[in-house]
């Protein structure tokens, strides 16, 4: 435990004037995390108050008064850009920096020059994206780049401006920071685990920020990069690829850019699916139920997330293949239904406790069942007809990457800030955060989808919308509620660096939580790294080392002997199987109750076979 | 640090010694406002939504709109059901279970095994095989609607051809047989199969007429095919894919006038007929003329473009829109 708090006393935040070096030169898995987290909220706020401007300039159907059509358009390319690829991106990359080697029990990543490397990427990156940005406001350079976040060609390519280069160049740049930080991530899982551990031994953050989020990193970004290589020798030397006066064929950036979209939704999401697998049993002093379901589901869904990018296209004319595309995107939700189901199962009957971190899971998945509902409808050809490129889109996605993906971070971050920086954040502050995101953001984007299911909707990108004038109240409220919305971002980032400085000092402020659960929680025990127990999970059967002397080892070893005992009696209680407190000794006291937390944890269709494995 | 936990068996659990941090207690109608929130906004949404669409569906302006507003629809309706049912039961849980109305979680229930999930995964599947099928459906409708149309009920002589080119940032749209381009409005007749062709010249555009459930892309290099079959009316056209800095104002008005009205339209601006339009008008206009009134007793949803002389026009192909 000492050593563990000389850790936060080092790893905290706030380093001491001279330390700037090692940030430049730190190779440190936590203080790379460190780096993601702080440029992440920082692109977060600066790309929301992006977003704060275009909201104002849509208060008015015409033109203006704030900002020119290119300067609209660029707004909303820079707010799609930024939030996709500098905030909800290296979101992942916090948590997976900083907890997946605690997952794993090691002391840092495979490849820590590397991670570094990712992490400066990733900084580079950001400048190349804005740079445009400064020099137009300097007067140097025009308008940066606004040919939407999906830089469609020939628009994109034909545009007379610097800031498509630089376009190109920072996709490069963050294409290679995701890359390596997905090769590290997955090599570190892979290889560098203690060898007793076992797939199925590791917990779901692990799954999740080690096999399936870089899994996805790994099959897409290649597809951007070629697409975004292409368009660079397109609008440079003339090659072509994408111009039809050339030969070229402008649908081809639209396949490979899609190849890379629609797996990058999942990409973002999957890291904060996975670790609301930790959070929600935590706050609702459950165990994991159904932790093999929940891994097959997860799988299913990251597989066929690469299988239904052409959804995103139905209305370029794609023939008969729209049925097989509609087929797959249909069959999503199934597997998302059983990951619900399994973090339902969670929470009923367990004691809930409605923290900051668990209301933004619970947060989460209401946005990840509404956007799944929208999605449903976009998925079918024949509607995706009436709402394409309105704002119904806008509004699904806004559910999926900021309801899931980015309200995934927050239940992470609120969760871990106190592992990160050995301070408690201001818990009222953060409730404020809490309360005013999950209600506006709801209100907001389901405006957003109304707004585009009237029956003349509001069109994506249109800085103007003269057509139809009767929509401008709803974009007032829209607008009113974003300001709302952004207003809570700002607490939440003054209240995380307030905390950094002034916030309780804290080791562990959930360990009320972990007693009942019979389930470690790895990372956070700090340093000296324990290994997790081989098979101390309680959704886990087999043989066991377990008894390490924590309650939840204890408790695993104990639910060993009951399942080889082939014992499934009535579990008494949870917290029953938390009662031995002293180790090896209490294990067999624990045997009865211990099977209370893990036998029905076991995965849905592993429960029966479970004692014969 | 959990250890040094000692078991107690009240409700209050000790704080965690060594650090003096106790979680607060929560206050759950506060949550259950803030949690409640987004979950209203998707039952108003969607009930809303579901109404409005299977009421738009009962009497479309199109064909087209009707088949797609008729699935929309019903898809929303059933994921007001399902969707909001899930979403419902997530906030009971959160409440219910709140640690302020529970002094300690139920083990995990052994009951609630593999099965329950696995029946409900297949009832989830079931759900979303009959959205697929019925889904499908419509595609296909919505697809070989003008082959069935033209064949069946109207005549093939019934369909006219448009071209419509976009550039930056305007339309150009061309009825054939008619030989008139227009940018700011484009004329064409009621219960009509108007196959669209459509291509760009510069950049990616998407001719959207979202009333007619009408949207396709226009690429440059490449035609695409559409068709919308209208009843009298004005529809709002829009440019549906950025196309650059006049996109937001890449728009024209459709207007779908009777046939008898849009013929005489043509004949005085001197534009040419086409005969399957012509002959049309000429066909009914003699033969069924009596029975023309009282087919059709719906009257048209839009009004912008229609003239008092042409009620009966809709009816005389003894068609309304909603086939």
């Amino acid at each position: 435990m000492s050593a563990e708090t000389a850790t936060f006393e080092h790893g905290g935040g706030e380093s001491s004037p001279s330390g700037w070096r090692r940030w430049l030169s730190t190779t440190n898995h936590k203080d790379v995390a460190k780096i993601y987290l702080w440029l992440t909220i920082f692109w977060f706020i600066v790309g929301g108050a992006n977003a704060m401007l275009f909201r104002t300039e849509l208060l008015t159907p015409k033109d203006g008064p704030f900002f020119n059509l290119l300067g609209y358009n660029s707004l909303v390319t820079l707010h799609g850009l930024t939030m996709i690829f500098l905030v909800a991106v290296p979101a992942g990359g916090v948590m997976a920096n900083y907890l997946l080697p605690m997952y794993l029990g090691l002391d840092e990543m495979a490849f820590p020059r590397m991670n570094a490397l990712s992490g400066w990427l990733l900084f580079w990156g950001g400048v190349m994206l804005w740079w445009p940005v400064v020099g137009n406001l300097l007067g140097l350079s025009p308008l940066p780049f606004n040919g939407g976040w999906f830089a469609y060609p020939p628009l994109a390519t034909q545009m007379p401006s610097v800031s498509v280069d630089t376009y190109v160049f920072a996709m490069l740049i963050l294409g290679l920071s995701t890359t390596a930080a997905g090769i590290n991530f997955m090599t570190t899982l892979f290889n560098e685990r203690d060898p007793s551990l076992g797939m199925f031994d590791l917990p779901l953050g692990a799954w999740g920020l080690g096999v399936f989020t870089p899994v996805l990193g790994l099959y897409e970004l290649p597809w951007l990069m070629v697409g975004v290589a292409l368009d660079y020798f397109d609008h440079t030397i003339g090659m072509g690829f994408y111009t039809a006066q050339n030969g070229g064929a402008p649908l081809l950036w639209q396949w490979l850019f899609w190849l890379f979209g629609h797996p990058e939704v999942y990409f973002v999401a999957m890291p904060f699916l996975a670790i609301a697998g930790e959070i929600i049993p935590r706050f609702s002093e459950r165990p994991v139920y159904g932790y093999r379901a929940i891994i097959y589901a997860v799988t299913g869904i990251t597989l066929m997330s690469g299988m239904v990018w052409a959804h995103h296209m139905y209305v370029t004319g794609l023939g008969q293949i729209r049925y097989l595309y509609m087929f797959f995107s249909l069959a999503i939700p199934i597997m998302f239904f059983v990951y619900i189901v399994a973090n339902f199962a969670m929470m009923w009957r367990g004691r809930i406790h409605l923290k900051t971190p668990m209301l933004f899971a619970i947060g989460m998945l209401i946005m990840l069942i509404y956007s799944g509902m929208d999605g449903i409808m976009m998925g079918q050809p024949a509607i995706d007809v009436l709402i394409h490129s309105t704002w119904f889109i806008v509004g699904h996605f806004h559910f999926t990457l900021f309801g899931v993906a980015i309200m995934g971070f927050f239940a992470a971050l609120y969760y871990y800030y106190p592992l990160i920086t050995g301070r408690m954040y201001n818990e009222r502050w953060a409730k404020v955060h809490a309360f005013l995101t999950i209600t506006t953001a709801g209100i907001v984007f389901t405006l957003m989808d109304e707004l585009g299911s009237q029956a003349v909707p509001m069109m994506r990108r249109y800085a103007t919308y003269t057509y139809a004038p009767a929509l401008q109240n709803m974009q007032m409220w829209t607008t009113a509620f974003a300001y709302v919305l952004g207003i809570a971002q700002v607490i939440m980032a003054a209240n995380l660096l307030w905390s950094l400085y002034y916030g309780e000092r804290v080791d562990n402020p959930w360990s009320e939580l972990t007693i009942g659960q019979g389930m470690p929680s790895p990372e956070w025990d700090g340093l000296p790294y324990k290994v997790p127990t081989p098979r101390n999970f309680p959704y886990v059967q087999g043989d066991s080392g377990a008894g390490k002397g924590t309650p939840a080892a204890a408790a695993a070893g104990g639910k060993t002997d009951t399942v080889t005992d082939g014992g499934t009696d009535a579990p008494t209680s949870d917290r029953d199987a938390a009662t031995p407190a002293t180790g090896d000794g209490a294990a067999a006291t624990a045997g009865g109750g211990g099977s209370a937390g893990p036998t029905p944890g076991h995965g849905g269709p592993d429960s029966e076979v479970t004692p014969d494995e | 640090m959990s250890d040094a936990q000692d078991d107690t068996t009240d409700d209050e659990r000790p704080s965690s010694a060594d650090e003096g941090y106790t979680l607060g207690k929560d206050n759950p109608w506060l949550w259950l406002v803030a949690l409640g929130t987004p979950i209203a906004a998707f039952l108003v949404s969607y009930g809303l939504g579901a109404y409005d669409k299977l009421d738009l569906a009962a009497h479309p302006p199109g064909i087209r709109i009707g088949l797609v507003q008729q699935l929309f629809g019903t898809d929303m309706l059933i994921a007001l059901i399902f969707g909001g049912a899930t979403l419902l039961v997530l906030l009971y849980f959160a409440i219910r279970y709140n640690a302020s109305a529970v002094s300690a979680p139920e083990p995990m229930p052994v009951q609630w095994g593999g099965n329950t999930l696995r029946l409900l995964t297949i009832g989830v599947a079931v759900i979303i095989l009959v959205t697929f099928m019925y889904a499908g459906t419509t595609l296909a409708n919505t697809d070989q609607m003008p082959a069935k149309v033209a064949s069946r009920r109207y005549g093939e002589s019934s369909v006219i051809h448009m071209t419509v080119v976009g550039s930056q940032w305007a339309w150009r749209d061309t009825v054939q047989g008619v030989n008139y381009t227009e940018t700011d409005t484009v004329r064409v007749p009621a219960n009509t199969v108007v196959a669209v062709n459509i291509t760009s010249t510069d950049v990616d555009h998407s001719w959207a007429v979202e009333q007619l459930g009408v949207k396709k892309d226009a690429i440059p290099g490449q035609i695409t095919h559409t068709w919308f079959v209208a009843q009298p009316g004005t529809y709002q056209v829009n440019c549906a894919e950025l196309c650059g800095k006049g996109h937001s104002k890449m728009t024209q008005t459709l207007i779908v006038m009777p046939k008898s009205q849009y013929v005489q339209w043509a004949r005085s601006h001197g534009y040419s007929v086409p005969p399957s339009v012509a002959n049309s008008v000429n066909a009914t206009s003699g033969a069924s003329q009596p029975a023309a009134g009282s087919s059709n007793d719906r009257s048209s949803p839009s009004t912008g473009g229609s003239a008092p002389s042409v009620a009966a026009a809709p009816a005389s192909l003894g068609v309304s829109a909603d086939v």
